[in-house]
């Protein structure tokens, strides 16, 4: 019955396995907006607007709801916690200058905020501008049950070749207790200048999360899938310090509250610096295998030799745009171009080679304005 | 159902030779561990030599894991041990005591948040259970090898698993062999049960946030983070597994009204058949307090003690490397083959004997796997940028014996990165 299925499945998984093979590389994007006179930023206070966390439970149908109070010091934690993951990535590139002050982290809300910067009232010196921010969060843990009608099987095989055999199903009504998590979240975050004073960005995100355990047990491609790969894992050892989780837990608020603002945070951090991201390139087949594993291994230097010396001879476009690959992971994007461009000249139908192309025309269209950018600090 | 059971027998083979190809692909390799230097991300100014931890500005209101004061020592133990500072806790410190015109110190401070939960619960499964003697021993040998667990029905003894790919895959292939030789049904008989059982699942969280300013003429924040770790179990008591509902018990009661083969049957003409009302929990499990933190109860002492340990690492490590240069463990595959067996040498870490074995064999007669290997020495044992520069000409010699290896290539590619760093972190460490 289900033999051709899992046949199927593990056909792809071979399939999957055997996949191209990519490299990483590093890549920095600039500022979205011009923050290139913004050098020094102080990070203000994180306002909450609506703090909601809550137990619910169902049972045959009646839902209680038991909201979980927290005091001012567990606000406060949440509200620093946030301001810290955005500290976090402000600091992960030495674009901008975190001033560590508790003078605008002091402040209630934004309207105190503009006013003090506008009345031009504060102590601090040597700030250009104050990242501040207003957050909404609403997170459910729920403890209910679903109800379904399962078809139990039973089979008795045919005891003798001129006997019956018996196979029939029998549907029951199950309950299917179930733990859930789902949260959401909205951050709003400004960045004000503060000479002369102007917001220079503002964003409104929402993150929403959601987790389940237990319930209906479907047997989904995923779980197959762990199935099939799970006695044949990596040779490669445990890092020592990775640290036991689970799928089948529900996080902690704390864990989930993290999640959500990092998500959020990272979008406006892009906005206002310059970030450093890494991307998977995808390497081309080529005859040459070596080549392919110098470029898997980071090893571009080695890999440039010896693509340039093949090049020469038989200028191949999948090498070609192997070449491009290595130039444009070391960073130069100009020799990364006029590679790329003679691979697609040789096979404009190549869809990997006019990705190439279009990822490196990116890059040079953003390199003036990261140049500047860098060239400000 | 002859030509059936041929294709079902063909099948089986083919999953067989399969499951063999891949095992003895994925034979361990022999790995040779060892550490490497790496940058900081900031550059702190080589003059500061002195770091103190200011136990008295770290807020520990939401410590509920108590772990501040592990917390606070396991940071400077660490940063000890990378030797770029000379690092303390303090209950507190006079700042007006620092001459700013002779040393500059730098102060650590922020706030350790942690906390944890154990979640209990009841769920509910489908399982279905394998009669027959073959049936039996194949269905309970694939909930052995792939830990699942077992119930018998209460009719004969079948023997019940929830069943997942792997585990289907192995009964397959063990009821399989049973009937090829004869001691077992092809088909041995089924009944499927609905089962309840408890579960208990441990969470644990720990965040740290810092900053670290320096006090001389000036005063500055050059670094704020702040970092967490998890751990999550899930831990389902296996003696907590009941069935509470079995078809064959249904098509007994109902084995009147059953004449031929293929009779479904619906709908069940008693009420009570038809509901599996244990399913139903009776008990809520989240109430109007939050989940209480595991106790020694629910993990034992010393376990706890070393996720804790696993928890504070992990949420110091990357403020760690904002600030310091740091030590990384490399783990990397060492050749087989070459002129001499050195594999158990790099294995323990003796990368200076691998040296001196290798490099006593002429170059001329050196194979593939004896460059590589004594690359992987070389890099091993590496003090100085020169270092690395032989073990990357040892990889490329390899490579060039032998090439399209993985592992030769990788190393290259390691040893490249070394170098690219290698001007930042003279830098960071002079002096």
């Amino acid at each position: 019955m289900s033999y051709p299925k899992h046949f199927f499945l593990i056909l792809i998984t071979f399939l999957l396995s055997s996949c191209g093979a990519s490299t990483l590389s590093s890549v920095l994007s600039p500022a979205e907006i011009n923050t290139k006179d913004i050098r020094k930023v102080a990070v203000g206070n994180f306002e909450i607007g609506l703090l909601a966390i809550k137990f619910k439970t169902e049972r045959n149908g009646v839902w209680e709801t038991n909201p979980f109070k927290l005091n001012e010091e567990q606000r406060k934690t949440i509200s620093r916690s946030i301001r810290s993951r955005i500290i976090n990535l402000l600091t992960s590139t030495p674009y901008l200058k975190v001033v560590f002050t508790d003078e605008f982290e002091k402040l209630e809300n934004d309207a105190s905020l503009q006013q003090l910067v506008s009345a031009g009232g504060y102590k601090t010196k040597d700030v250009d501008a104050v990242i501040n921010g207003k957050l909404w969060l609403e997170i459910e843990k729920t403890d209910g049950v679903d109800l379904s009608k399962e078809s139990l099987e039973y089979f008795r095989p045919p005891r003798t070749s001129r006997s019956l055999g018996l196979n029939l199903s029998v549907e029951q009504v199950v309950w299917w207790p179930y733990k859930s998590a789902r949260g959401s979240m909205a951050l709003e975050i400004k960045m004000t200048r503060l000479k002369p004073t102007e917001i220079l960005a503002s964003t409104f995100e929402t993150r929403t999360f959601a987790q389940r355990i237990g319930g209906r047990n479907n047997d989904s491609f995923q779980n197959i899938f762990q199935g099939i790969a799970t006695p044949f894992t990596s040779s490669k050892p445990e890092e020592a310090d990775s640290i036991e989780t689970s799928d089948e837990v529900i996080p902690s608020f704390e864990q989930i509250i993290a999640d959500l603002a990092m998500s959020i945070a990272s979008n406006f951090v892009r906005r206002v610096s310059i970030t450093e991201k890494t991307v998977s390139l995808p390497i081309a087949k080529s005859d040459h295998p070596n080549t392919i594993i110098l470029i898997e291994a980071g090893a571009y230097d080695l890999a440039i030799e010896q693509l340039q010396q093949t090049t020469a001879e038989d200028p191949d476009p999948n090498d070609l745009y192997n070449l491009g690959l290595c130039f444009e992971a070391i960073g130069d994007y100009g020799l990364a171009h006029t590679t790329y461009r003679e691979a697609w000249q040789a096979d404009s139908e190549n869809l990997l080679f006019t990705n190439g192309l279009g990822r490196i025309e990116k890059l040079r269209r953003e390199n003036p304005q990261l140049k500047r950018q860098l060239e400000s600090r | 159902m002859k030509s059936k059971i041929k294709i079902f027998r063909v099948i089986i083979l083919i999953l067989h030779l399969i499951a063999i190809v891949l095992i003895s692909a994925c034979t361990p390799p022999t790995l040779s561990q060892f550490e490497v230097q790496r940058p900081s991300t900031i550059t702190i100014p080589t003059e500061l030599k002195k770091v103190y931890i200011r136990a008295d500005l770290i807020n520990a209101k939401n410590d509920k894991l108590g772990i501040k004061s592990q917390l606070l020592q396991e940071l400077a133990k660490l940063l000890n041990s990378m030797g770029r500072f000379k690092v303390s806790v303090v209950k507190s410190l006079d700042e007006k005591q620092i001459d700013a015109e002779k040393e500059i110190v730098a102060v650590i401070q922020g706030g350790v948040i942690s906390g944890g939960e154990v979640d209990r619960g009841q769920f509910t499964d489908v399982a279905t259970c394998t009669g027959g003697i073959g049936g039996r021993i194949s269905s309970a040998a694939a909930a052995a090898m792939n830990a699942e667990a077992v119930t018998l029905d209460n009719w004969r003894g079948y023997v019940c698993r929830r069943g997942a790919f792997t585990s289907d895959v192995t009964e397959i292939a063990i009821s399989s062999a049973f009937a090829l030789a004869g001691l077992g049904e092809a088909l041995p008989p089924k009944n499927q049960v609905v089962r309840i059982y408890k579960y208990k699942n441990l969470s644990l969280f720990a965040q740290s946030n810092f900053s670290f300013t320096i006090i001389g003429l000036e005063r500055e924040t050059l670094a704020i983070r702040a970092d967490s770790a998890n751990f999550g179990r899930s831990i389902i008591e296996k003696g907590s597994y009941r069935n509470i509902k079995e078809s064959h018990l249904i098509s007994l009661t109902l084995g009147s009204l059953i004449s031929s083969i293929r009779i479904p049957i619906f709908p069940i003409p008693s009420r009570e058949l038809a509901i599996a009302k244990r399913s139903n929990p009776e008990q809520f499990f989240y109430k109007n307090k939050p989940l209480p933190v595991p106790s020694i109860q629910d993990l034992p002492e010393k376990e706890k003690n070393k996720l804790i340990k696993q928890l504070v690492n992990k949420t110091l490590s990357s403020f760690i490397r904002t600030i310091s240069p740091y030590k990384m463990k490399v783990y990397a595959e060492v050749a087989t083959g070459g002129k001499v067996d050195t594999e158990n040498f790099l294995k323990e870490g003796k990368a200076k004997k691998v040296r001196e074995l290798i490099e006593r064999i002429p170059e001329g007669e050196r194979e593939s796997a004896d460059w590589y290997n004594l690359g992987l020495a070389y890099e091993a044992s590496a003090v100085s940028p020169e270092d690395y520069e032989d073990a990357r000409r040892f990889y490329i010699n390899a490579l060039e014996k032998e090439p399209g290896t993985k592992i030769y290539a990788q190393g290259v590619g390691r040893t490249r990165s070394y170098l690219a760093e290698n001007r930042k972190l003279a830098k960071q460490i002079q002096n």
